[in-house]
């Protein structure tokens, strides 16, 4: 052996080396292997959803399969029938556009309001923390709130004011299918604001100076060049509102859906729109299958396409909002703007 | 022209300012609103009285004065068992005047004691819950309201108003009256109470009290409850007329942190993992298309997660245990030990940056594992565990296991929370300028050290982050423990046993609730303190992130 | 409203606006001991004072920095879309000064058409940018439209590549095109006066001179203010030159006399490139 510095490089510190390496291959390993296991889980739960709807017979007598799933809608008790699942359906569509709605015109409002018209202050910076954080704030916090504000209070007062003469009986006062639409709207709103607001943001300052050198005023500039060029944006928080909100059932259990709802919420006659019924929801169909049906041949069949139907629908709103994004910043970057 | 363009836009931005604030103001009023709903609960009892006029309940005349059979006035309670004693729970009939179970009041002269039947040794031991001393004499003394409060008026002419349990009187006030007129007192509603004169049939004061307040204490420290043997911390709001509320929030607490530990538990390493594999490890055009696909297991609503594990997981669960532990136990050996041997293998071949091919081979290392891990844990659980690890556990450690329970809820809130950790971990890392790491690569460190030492540093706010965010999503997720976790408000480390959470709570009580009741209430400020706790979690992270964006510059 | 120079400055549109059909002169613009602070820079400029002729093409020059765009700002007030700005002084264009608070500013934008560092298209089709200034002022009429439009690209040097696809999105255009697109996009509101800011400075030698060809078109029909950090440009397009550094005018005067006789040093020492 000689001796200098090059024989502890080559003695030592090969050693120290090799094992660095052998940690890092165990690393690679089980980081990929977590990776590889998220998307075997994603795939598992897919499959299993599909299996257990379509595949007959999975569980004796358990179980069942689709076309077993229908024959116990056709001859169900009252809340597991055909006409509940379509009242489910319509149900869930009309909350859902109801919300749609509400929050696309106030998300715009706010978002706008955050970006263009308030001066950049702290408290504006305050206001953008809260909204972030309310995004997080668990849903079910806001069926509480729901509850208690618009349902107790404004549709009791509703009540007091223009109804008074069906009281005790409440009319506004009591869950409903307008106090959950607006519940959910509130519930999604810091999602919608957040998109549209990091659409503006996204957007190069020029445009807006390039609007106002033509003598635009602030709100022509919004209308005219702002909103119409981070359309994508807006759009793309409405899509994710609405897939969040078609996966939400812990508010609506305190702000209007029921097991069953005699009738639908929307009619072919005057008013059209019932605001004040409860109504029935997908995913209140699916806790209520699953805790409360009686158990016997297309149960589980029927849960599973249910809820496959919502994790359909959910997952393409997803990608559809994901597509739209990505489009908008390679228009964007193609035309030079970021 | 330019005038009306002009007004347009002023007016436009003076609405536009208006209805934002208002918008903003609503939003951030959600926390508002819930404490002003929840706090009242908190007020000091004895300042408001209202003594409404005598006529406001009517005449006496109608009002059916009997003492004997109790229990046929609005918001009264089972009566008397004897001239001195009155019921406070249903007492068997056949029973009297020796009750089996249930608890009394006593009332002699200048003492009222509240007797409970106290579970001893084997028997049931009459016990003094607690004593109200009234040195004046009783005159009258009303039955139990619904909220658990009875009015004691004394030769002097001071009522007192006592809540059971407790043995101030939450409000003492003197009235100018002829005393020995008055021979009886007793509950109109839940919070008001009359005063008569027998004698006249006559309604003499009516006095709203009010009744739905407790001590902040009350929700968080031990408490004596009739017939328990010593002070404990229960939640069990009234489950039927006249039964006594226990309000203590600990379990509810205790059961939504344990859940979210569970979850975490599960959740965190395989999110870590996969979040460093796709940010650090994976080429970009690779993880366009596999972070977006991992990503949809958001796409799954808490109820079908939770309906999936209900019809599916939980009846295997049960039988599986120790497979199940044996594959969670087996795995990450088999696939750390295959990374030590094989991955050399892979990684000298040119070219090929390891990743590419990688998942592919580890597809296959994990199937193997996976099976190997549960014929272990079956054949183990053959070996020492008489066939049943769960009956064992039953059979020698006393250990209870309930049919939903801890390890299942952990599974089906980890699967809620991994999308949202996964996500925002992995974009801290992406994102996290590369530079050091190719340096301490260039330096012939391997690339794990690099990513410990260049990246990590420079991305953990962000992890940390994307953790607390997990930690409030768990916390606040409701479908999940409302059909997973039992219901079962009780207080156990065991993950095999069930819980309640503060957010499942919610949803089955408060629909319930009378409004502004004691039990509203309390559901009011569980509320509040889960928004809180919630609000300061995402806030914390919500400025950790920040700090990191702008001491890095990265957009993420 | 009834501010003198409000009134002054409301003759002066109704002015424009008779004279539109004639061959108009071009006014010039006054600048008075105008100084201004933003938050972040307290003396951003320094009591500038100088007179921009008419009908020429005026360069402002200077070192990174030196307030030559915010001066250029200053023309129509473009400094208040930023927050925390303060100026003083005044700025006479046509007898009213522009800095006064009676101002109507979109008034005075449309009077004043500025163009950017970087082309700023809005994500609309070529016709519809360059018909959103027109728009604004009421114009419906298709006809009328596709007449302003087709001028404002012919002034412009576009009309030629553009005018079989005026329906394609701006976006699509290459730079050079663009920042044409956005000089005609500001032709077509008719200003007095056009403001350059480094118009050229982010695009390809053979677009950077067809802009300039341009400017030297115009420039018989309106008051041009080009900002450069390009010697060559300023020299080869510009009648007057101001130099700015620090904040404050170093030097103005016609452009010859200031590459080659400058009467300050420091101007000298930047021209030959000794500074900046």
């Amino acid at each position: 052996m000689t001796s200098g510095p090059l024989s502890d490089f080559h003695g030592e510190g090969s050693v120290f080396a090799a094992w660095a390496l052998r940690r890092a291959g165990v690393m690679l390993w089980l980081t990929s292997g977590m990776a590889v296991s998220a998307i075997v889980l994603l795939i598992g739960m897919l499959g299993l959803l599909c299996w257990l709807a379509f595949a007959g017979d999975a569980f004796g007598a358990a179980a069942g399969h689709f076309p077993g799933a229908l024959a116990v809608l056709s001859q169900g008790e009252p809340p597991y029938t055909a006409e509940a699942l379509f009242s489910a359906i319509v149900g869930t569509i009309t909350v859902t556009l109801l919300m749609t709605l509400l929050v696309a015109p106030l998300g715009i409002l706010v978002a706008v309001y955050l970006h263009v018209y308030a001066r950049q202050h702290w408290y504006t910076d305050l206001v953008r923390i809260a909204i972030h954080n309310l995004a997080g704030v668990p849903s079910i916090i806001y069926g509480v709130f729901g509850l208690g504000f618009f349902v107790y209070w404004v549709g009791g007062g509703i009540d007091e004011l223009f109804f008074s003469d069906s009281l005790p009986r409440a009319t506004f006062g009591t869950p409903g299918i307008l106090w959950a639409a607006i519940t959910l709207a509130l519930l999604t709103l810091p999602t919608v604001i957040v998109s549209i607001e990091e659409g503006l943001l996204r957007l190069p300052a020029s445009l807006r100076e390039g609007s106002f050198a033509l003598g635009a005023t602030r709100f022509e500039t919004v209308v005219g060049v702002l909103l119409p060029a981070t359309m994508t944006s807006v759009v793309t928080g409405v899509i994710l509102a609405v897939a969040r909100a078609t996966g939400e059932v812990a508010p609506l259990m305190l702000v209007g859906v029921v097991k069953y709802a005699p009738s639908l919420p929307v009619s072919i006659e005057a008013p059209f729109i019932h605001l004040e019924q409860k109504f029935m929801h997908l995913g209140y169909l699916v806790y209520d299958l699953t805790l409360h049906a009686p158990a016997g041949n297309g149960r589980v069949a029927l849960i599973a396409v249910v809820a496959l139907s919502l994790v359909l629908v959910t997952m393409s709103l997803t990608t559809f909002a994901a597509v739209l994004r990505g489009r908008f910043r390679y228009q964007y970057a193609q035309e030079g703007l970021l | 022209m330019a005038n009306k363009r002009l007004i347009i836009d002023v007016i436009s931005a003076g609405m536009i300012r208006v209805a934002s604030v208002m918008i903003l103001l609503v939003i951030l009023g959600v926390f508002a609103q819930i404490a002003f709903t929840a706090l009242p609960l908190f007020e000091s009892p004895s300042s408001s009285v209202d003594v409404l006029p005598a006529t406001r309940a009517g005449p006496a005349a109608e009002l059916k004065v009997t003492q004997d059979s109790g229990a046929n006035d609005a918001g009264s309670l089972p009566g008397l068992i004897d001239d001195h004693r009155l019921a406070l729970s249903k007492i068997d009939p056949a029973a009297v005047p020796e009750p089996k179970r249930g608890s009394w009041l006593d009332a002699r002269d200048t003492t009222i004691e509240q007797v409970h039947l106290k579970a001893e040794n084997d028997g049931l031991v009459p016990s003094v819950l607690t004593r109200y001393f009234i040195p004046a004499g009783i005159q009258a003394m009303s039955n139990i309201s619904l909220s658990r409060h009875f009015v004691v008026l004394d030769r002097a002419g001071v009522i007192h108003v006592y809540r059971l349990g407790r043995s101030q009187a939450r409000t003492t006030f003197t009235e100018e009256f002829e005393v020995s007129d008055i021979n009886r007192v007793d509950w109109l509603d839940e919070s008001t109470f009359a005063l008569y004169s027998h004698e006249e049939q006559r309604l003499v004061r009516s006095v709203k009290a009010l009744t739905n307040t407790l001590p902040l204490a009350d929700l968080f420290s031990f408490r004596q409850y009739e017939g328990y043997p010593q002070p404990t911390l229960t939640w069990q709001p009234r489950v039927v007329d006249g039964a006594e509320s226990k309000y203590s929030l600990v379990p509810l607490l205790w059961g939504t942190m344990s859940a979210a530990l569970f979850s975490l538990m599960l959740a965190l390493p395989v999110a870590m993992g996969a979040a460093i594999y796709v940010g650090y490890y994976m080429p970009p055009v690779f993880r366009e298309a596999i972070k977006p696909m991992i990503e949809m297991i958001a796409a799954f609503p808490g109820v079908v997660i939770a309906g999936i594990a209900m019809l599916w997981l939980a009846p295997r669960l049960h039988h599986a245990l120790a497979e199940c532990i044996g594959i969670v136990l087996t795995v990450p050996i088999i696939v750390a030990l295959s990374g030590l041997f094989l991955n050399q293998y892979f990684q000298t071949q040119p070219g090929s940056y390891f990743s590419k091919r990688l998942p592919m081979v580890v597809v296959l290392v994990l199937v193997i594992a996976i099976y190997t891990g549960a014929k272990l844990g079956e054949s183990v659980e053959g070996l020492f565990f008489e066939d049943s690890v769960v009956l064992w556990f039953e059979r020698y450690y006393g250990l209870s296991v309930s049919y939903f329970n801890g390890v299942l809820v952990g599974i089906a809130l980890g699967i809620a929370v991994f999308p949202t950790i996964f996500s925002l971990a992995e974009e801290a890392i992406f994102s996290t300028p590369k530079g050091a790491a190719t340096g301490s690569l260039a330096l012939g460190a391997s690339p794990w050290q690099s990513f410990i030492d260049g990246v990590l540093p420079v991305a953990a706010p962000g992890i940390v982050a994307a953790i607390m965010l997990g930690l409030s999503r768990a916390i606040g997720e409701t479908m999940i423990l409302l059909l997973l976790s039992g219901n079962t408000p009780i207080q156990s480390s065991n993950p095999l046993e069930g819980m309640r959470s503060v957010a499942a709570t919610l949803a089955i009580e408060l629909p319930e609730a009378g409004v502004d009741s004691t039990h509203y209430r309390v559901l009011f400020f569980s509320a509040l303190a889960l928004f809180a706790l919630t609000f300061l979690i995402n806030t914390c992270a919500q400025l950790l992130k920040r700090r990191w964006r702008r001491r890095y510059g990265v957009v993420a | 409203m009834n501010h003198p120079d409000m009134e002054t400055f409301n003759a002066f549109i109704e002015a424009s606006k008779a004279s539109k059909t004639k061959r108009r002169q071009a006014p010039s613009l006054q600048v008075e001991d105008v100084s201004l602070s933003y938050p972040a820079e307290p003396n951003a400029l320094q009591n500038i004072s100088l007179e921009i002729p008419s009908g020429c093409v005026t360069a402002v020059i200077g070192p990174s920095g030196c307030g030559k765009s915010t001066l250029l700002r200053c023309f129509n007030r473009m400094n208040d879309t930023i927050d925390g700005c303060r100026y003083s002084g005044s700025i006479f264009l046509d007898g009213a000064n522009i800095l006064s608070d009676g101002i109507d500013v979109t008034s005075l934008r449309r009077k004043v058409g500025m163009v950017f560092q970087r082309p700023n298209p809005f994500p609309k089709s070529v016709f519809d940018n360059v018909a959103y200034g027109p728009r604004l002022a009421g114009i419906r009429s298709q006809r009328q439209l596709d007449e302003i439009v087709e001028n404002a690209l012919r002034s412009a040097a576009l009309w030629d590549e553009v005018k079989d696809r005026l329906d394609a999105m701006a976006g699509n255009l290459s730079l050079g095109q663009q920042q044409r697109l956005v000089i005609a996009r500001a032709i077509a509101v008719e200003p007095e006066v056009l403001l350059l800011d480094e118009p050229a400075s982010s695009l390809d030698p053979i677009s950077t001179l067809k802009i300039e060809e341009l400017i030297y078109e115009l420039k018989s029909d309106y008051t041009i203010v080009i900002v450069t950090h390009n010697m060559q440009q300023a020299g080869r397009v510009s009648d007057y030159t101001a130099f700015m550094s620090g904040g404050r005018l170093i030097e103005f005067d016609a452009t010859d006399r200031i590459f080659t006789n400058p009467s300050e040093r420091a101007t000298e020492d930047y021209i030959t490139g000794r500074v900046g």
